[in-house]
């Protein structure tokens, strides 16, 4: 289960987002690397919590979107077999240092 | 990274609404369909923009995809407005924000959308589209009637002009805030112009694509040579022509520089290691006075240059502690570059040069500016050929002379010889003798020696014999007729030859069998009879001695006579293009007065010393046929025209070199004048030729004004890039910012004392390097401002 409390911060001016007790900031690298957990989950998995406020149901609304996005065939079969050539690509180069190194 | 991208800043991926609130379908989306389309066509940059709403889910899922393939989604939309005639137009806007702001903006837009959906018509006004400038950093696309879009298939041209357009500041015609800008936005949106823009040229550089499985047809083929990011495309837009082009037309390069890697070769070495990349465009170095710019230069140079080039040679002195280092080039198929193997333009310095020429007035230095303007000139061409034939010339009359004093001595002794016979004649007048005058001995029509040489032939012929039977019949059959055909041709000329001797030979017997018998008659008169004999007998020869030498005399006398020794300065002066159709001349001329006025005693054409004594001061003109055989002879005389001395002549005069720009000389031209004549001259040259794939230039800017910088060299720079890579080192800000370099060389000193060098774009997304740039470059903070004016509106690189 991966629980995310959307947070209000500095008086209300920023966003931020408690993933499993870890602080982070509502930008796009702690959206990618959501996505990247989300694909992995089951769909019942994931629980979004904020306190009782309409704007932030805004984002809370976001990120169960993204979820749901991302936990579709589609989604998940574009993601991993990028993520399979990606990780193929990764094993090449580490190859060529460890050729390199020897 | 890619030195050009493909960018598409317009396509669907969700359903809209058109401006008629009804809905705007998209065909076929998914996310496979999606990221092969990006991947099968390259797209490194593209921007998601629905009509009238924003998806931030798919946004935010797309982006995390395409990432994956190293492609950048920037977030957008499409928007319908209205000019003030009514008439509808669509525009595409593309923000850059941090994730909330996206958030924020994507719930106004969806909600101003779906509220103006209710009447029917959806359109944002001109005031809501500039509330979206003031609050958003955005680049608006204007977006016409795709079926007359001048860039649905454009050539060349059409894409230039196209390009031309968005420098005008057709594609981000919404800026900053500030009230004139907004004044400005509204009567752009209103103006005729616009609307002609509108209908001509709109967002058609991009797909607009609805149809996931056909994203082909919509295609446009369309690169951006900068990052491919929002700031990448924002610094592209600044020089369109230059930075955007369709696939075909964009410059292929061979043969560049792609890398140097700089290693410390020991401890001492005063360069840290580095790699540095290079364009194949412009490549820009710059740094602070004394930070290692032309030290950069130098490195490049030495590694591609030949070790005894002389445009390395003269600045090796200065950079020997470089020789700690070892500096790597490598090309673009990443192959190191060895020594001369890369056509290399290396813009020079002339003017100091010129200074050089002019102060020590030593004709080197000025043959050395030539060599700058004209690599295959050939100094003295002329005048070399000239001397070379006055020496032939002089050892030929020398040999004359010598002959004519040979005859003279030859004819002196043959009268003496006579004179004295006469005399011994005159006294044995009363001495009879038997006189029969026997007639001149025949000579023979080959000397025996001639014909022992000819019989060698024969030799020959029975060698070639044996040769040919080494040949295969087919071959031999056809050379050995002929060879016996000759063979007997010979035959019958040599016995000719022998018949026709023999004969003489027997005549000449003959004779001497005669001339025996008559001295044996004389010698049994008397003594004095035989001498009187004997001498009747060979004065005839004497006499006839005596009147080959007079009349050989005769000629050599005359050929003295006819003898040319003047100098003609016009054999030796010359003058000419050094570029052709450049105004770029030279003159090579002698000094008038070392000819015209010769001092026979001290002059720099001959060699005079050792018999200076024996001279006077005499003053000839050695342009005069005459006057200059009286000095020749005079040195003849004088014993100092000797091979030797001929070998000298000419030795220690040196000639007078010129070179004119535009009919003036360039010694009394000012450096302005000069360096801009240079560099206008040698880009041409380069441009013509197109032979080097590389051009090197240090401080470009040096000695030329402002306007020249700004309306000829920015123009030359522009044209030379797209041909070659250029990689110039300046102070200069126009040359470093408005040239618009595509990559960017720091050299830096550190507090030690060490160099090291880093290469950046200048439009990262990572810091801001247009900052970089204006804290190195003087003056260039008012430069980088004007050039993003329309564009970026009041960045903050300025004021820091």
């Amino acid at each position: 289960m991966l629980k995310i409390e959307i947070l209000r911060m500095n008086e209300g001016d920023e966003i931020r987002l408690r993933i499993n007790d870890e602080e982070k900031a509502f930008n796009y690298d702690t959206i990618d690397s959501l996505i990247d957990v989300f694909v992995n989950m089951a769909p019942n998995e994931l629980d979004i919590v904020c306190p009782d406020d309409l704007e932030l149901d805004n984002y809370k609304a976001l990120l169960q979107n993204v979820f749901n996005e991302v936990q579709k065939d589609d989604f998940k079969n574009t993601y991993n077999s990028l993520k399979k050539s990606e990780t193929s690509n990764d094993q090449i180069m580490g190859l060529f240092k460890n050729q390199n190194s020897k | 990274m890619d030195e050009w991208n493909a960018v598409d800043l317009h396509m669907h991926t969700c359903v809209g609404v058109t401006g008629d609130g009804e809905t705007d379908v998209i065909e076929n989306f998914s996310y496979h369909n999606f990221i092969n389309s990006l991947k099968e066509y390259k797209i490194r940059l593209a921007a998601i923009t629905n009509h009238n709403i924003i998806n931030l889910v798919y946004f935010l899922v797309c982006r995390r995809l395409a990432k994956m393939i190293d492609t950048n989604i920037l977030f957008g939309v499409e928007i319908d407005t209205d000019k003030e005639t009514g008439e509808n137009y669509h525009f595409v806007a593309v923000f850059q924000e941090p994730l909330k702001k996206c958030f924020v903006l994507a719930k106004t837009i969806n909600e101003n959308t779906k509220s103006k959906k209710i009447t029917g018509k959806v359109r944002y006004n001109s005031a809501e589209i500039i509330e979206l400038i003031k609050n958003y950093n955005v680049i608006i696309i204007p977006h016409g009637d795709k079926s007359k879009g001048l860039l649905r298939r454009p050539n060349e041209n059409e894409l230039r002009d196209a390009l031309k357009k968005v420098r005008d500041g057709f594609i981000r015609v919404f800026d900053s805030p500030s009230d004139w800008k907004l004044a400005r936005i509204k009567s752009l949106l209103d103006s005729e112009e616009y609307a002609d823009f509108d209908d001509d040229f709109g967002g058609v550089l991009f797909s607009d694509n609805r149809d996931w499985k056909n994203y082909g047809k919509n295609y446009r083929n369309f690169y951006m040579n900068a990052e491919p990011t929002f700031n990448g495309f924002l610094h592209a837009i600044t020089n369109p022509t230059e930075r955007f082009a369709t696939k075909e037309f964009i410059p292929v390069k061979r043969s560049y520089i792609s890398k140097i890697v700089i290693k410390k070769g020991s401890n001492d070495a005063r360069i840290d290691d580095c790699v540095i990349n290079l364009d194949s465009g412009y490549n820009c170095i710059i740094g602070k006075s004394g930070a290692g710019k032309s030290l950069l230069h130098f490195l490049i140079l030495k590694s591609i240059l030949k070790e005894d080039d002389r445009r390395l040679s003269a600045l090796k002195g200065a950079y020997g502690f470089a020789g700690e280092n070892t500096v790597v080039l490598y090309d673009e198929k990443n192959h190191e570059i060895q020594p001369d193997k890369i056509n290399c333009g290396v813009g020079e310095r002339i003017f100091d040069r010129i200074i050089t020429a002019s102060t020590t007035r030593d004709t080197n230095d000025m043959y050395k500016v030539i060599d700058i303007l004209n690599k295959g000139f050939k100094p003295k061409e002329k005048f070399i050929s000239f001397v070379e034939k006055y020496k032939t010339t002089l050892k030929d009359y020398l040999a004359l002379k010598n002959k004519a004093n040979s005859l003279h001595k030859s004819i002196l002794s043959n009268l003496n010889s006579f004179v004295t016979s006469v005399k011994v004649l005159c006294a044995l007048k009363d001495i009879p003798t038997f006189e029969f005058r026997i007639p001149k001995i025949l000579e023979l029509l080959y000397s025996d020696e001639d014909v022992k040489t000819i019989k060698t032939i024969e030799d020959s012929i029975k060698l070639i014999k044996n040769t040919l039977s080494r040949l295969k019949d087919s071959d031999r059959v056809e050379l050995e007729k002929e060879l016996s055909n000759f063979e007997n041709l010979f035959s019958a000329k040599l016995k000719q030859i022998q018949s026709k001797n023999n004969e003489i030979k027997l005549d000449s017997l003959k004779k001497d069998v005669v001339s025996i018998s008559l001295n044996g008659v004389n010698s049994t008169i008397s003594e004095n009879a035989t001498k009187k004999s004997e001498i009747t007998g060979s004065m005839n020869q004497t006499i006839s001695d005596l009147t080959k030498d007079i009349l050989k005399m005769y000629k050599v006398k005359i050929g003295i006579q006819r003898f040319d020794l003047s100098i003609d300065c016009g054999l030796i002066d010359r003058c000419g293009d050094l570029i052709p159709n450049s105004g770029i001349t030279f003159s090579e001329n002698i000094d008038k007065r070392l000819v015209c006025e010769l001092d026979v005693k001290q002059n720099s054409i001959f060699a005079t010393r050792g018999i200076q004594q024996y001279l006077n001061n005499k003053i000839y003109d050695m342009s005069d046929s005459k006057e200059s055989k009286q000095v020749i002879d005079t040195y003849y005389e004088k014993g100092k025209l000797t091979e030797t001395d001929i070998n000298k002549v000419f030795q220690n005069v040196d000639l007078n070199v010129n070179v004119y720009f535009d009919k003036q000389n360039v010694k009394e031209l000012n450096p302005g004048d000069i360096s801009k004549k240079y560099i206008q001259t040698y880009f041409e040259n380069e441009l013509m030729n197109g032979k080097n794939t590389v051009i090197l230039y240090d401080q470009i800017e040096n000695d030329v004004d402002k306007p020249f910088i700004n309306e000829t060299l920015l123009k030359i720079i522009s044209e030379m890039k797209r041909k070659a890579q250029l990689i110039i080192v300046t102070h200069d800000p126009i040359v470093a910012v408005n040239a618009d370099p595509v990559n960017y060389i720091e050299a830096i000193k550190e507090d030690n004392g060490h160099i090291r060098y880093r290469s950046f774009r200048p439009e990262s997304d990572k810091q801001d390097e247009l900052l970089e740039i204006a804290k190195c470059v003087d003056g260039s903070k008012i430069v980088i401002k004007e050039r993003y004016e329309i564009y970026r509106g009041d960045k903050t690189y300025a004021e820091n």
